[in-house]
């Protein structure tokens, strides 16, 4: 039983770290959307610390529910903390999707790099256009290599 | 005629001081091209006088993205998101590779409108930020470039000592973001010891006010 009451202590003390943390980290933010889901998350936090603190307590002092399945009308506040987690987790998912719809920019990201490509693509030359210069540099080639060979030719006729 | 005469030598001083202040406008933005084209990541500083302001904010992304062909990051605290769009469309400026962050005053909150994200007001810096990140990361290119448009309408939104702490926070956030960052300023506007902040932190500063 000991045991029990020193688990649920800690995790209430993890719990009450936490919303300090948060609270901390809220009071440094500015109004807005991230501010909103902050306040959201410390809502969930809130009622489940509720249900830790309520369920240690009832530990301590061994009343309401007990480990054979037998349970008093102390232990019926417990479901209700932890339903109410439940919706605020719901809701806090919700605004979650709201604001990676807002502040995602991935899609125009993509379209972005779609939008580069494409212009690359036609402010490169055209194939026939590459390959034209190409074959003027052959022919370039040709001409400046014929001098040379008639030397040679003239040379082994000498 | 008789005006002109009366007037000549005034009007022929005022001519010599626009044609001066031409001349150093070209030459400024020379400088600004030379400094600039060669570097990948930098942090610059335009102070803009009030009267340049619309020319400097269009010669700016021109450069970035008609000569450089860098897509990026324009977060404006001064004009709606369609008016700038209105203007680089005039000026032959595509507006499609840019993600706009527009946190001019509108009612009806977070809203997100094609390519731009509207925060909705000057004063929600957390916003800002996590819009400004998330746009940047967005972004598949090496080269992408962040505008800053402005610190001294920041400053009129907010405390010093916060706008000070957000220069801080850009600055950071642009090395290690290792992109092209461009802060814009009003001159005037800005308290000098947020200017000297602010230059303290860039690469480079250009004046385009001219000679006041």
């Amino acid at each position: 039983m000991v045991y029990i009451a020193a688990v649920g202590i800690t995790t209430v003390l993890f719990g009450i770290g936490s919303l300090l943390l948060i609270s901390r980290a809220r009071n440094k933010l500015t109004d807005g959307s991230i501010r909103r889901f902050m306040d959201n998350f410390s809502i969930c936090l809130a009622f489940i610390v509720t249900f830790s603190v309520w369920q240690t307590l009832r530990d301590i002092y061994q009343v309401g529910g007990t480990f054979d399945g037998q349970t008093t009308y102390l232990s019926y506040p417990e479901y209700i903390f932890i339903i109410f987690a439940y919706i605020a987790f719901i809701i806090t998912s919700f605004r979650t999707q709201k604001i990676s719809e807002e502040f995602g920019f991935k899609d125009v990201g993509k379209k972005i790099s779609q939008i580069m490509k494409s212009e690359q693509k036609a402010a490169a030359p055209a194939p026939d256009e590459a390959a034209e210069p190409k074959q003027e540099e052959i022919k370039e080639n040709v001409k400046a290599k014929k001098p040379a060979q008639r030397k040679k030719k003239n040379a082994k006729k000498k | 005629m008789v005006f002109i005469l009366e007037y000549e030598s005034f009007i022929f001083i005022a001519l010599e001081l626009h044609i001066k202040k031409v001349v150093w406008m070209l030459e400024t933005k020379e400088t600004f091209r030379k400094e600039v084209s060669s570097l990948k990541d930098y942090i610059l500083l335009l102070t803009v006088d009030a009267k340049n302001y619309n020319e400097t904010t269009i010669d700016t992304l021109r450069f970035l993205i008609n000569e450089q062909h860098v897509p990026g990051v324009y977060v404006t605290l001064n004009k709606p998101f369609e008016v700038i769009q209105r203007n680089l469309q005039s000026n032959n400026i595509d507006p499609r590779i840019i993600i706009f962050i527009d946190a001019t005053s509108r009612p009806g909150g977070v809203k997100k409108i094609e390519n731009c994200l509207a925060i909705g007001s000057q004063e929600k810096l957390s916003d800002i930020s996590v819009a400004m990140d998330q746009a940047i990361n967005a972004l598949q290119t090496d080269d992408k470039f962040l505008i800053f448009d402005s610190i001294n309408t920041l400053s009129i939104f907010n405390k010093q000592a916060t706008v000070a702490r957000f220069i801080h926070f850009l600055a950071g956030k642009i090395r290690e973001w290792k992109i092209k960052g461009i802060i814009i300023t009003l001159e005037k506007e800005t308290e000098q010891s947020l200017l000297d902040e602010l230059t303290q932190f860039s690469d480079f500063r250009v004046d385009t006010g001219g000679e006041s």
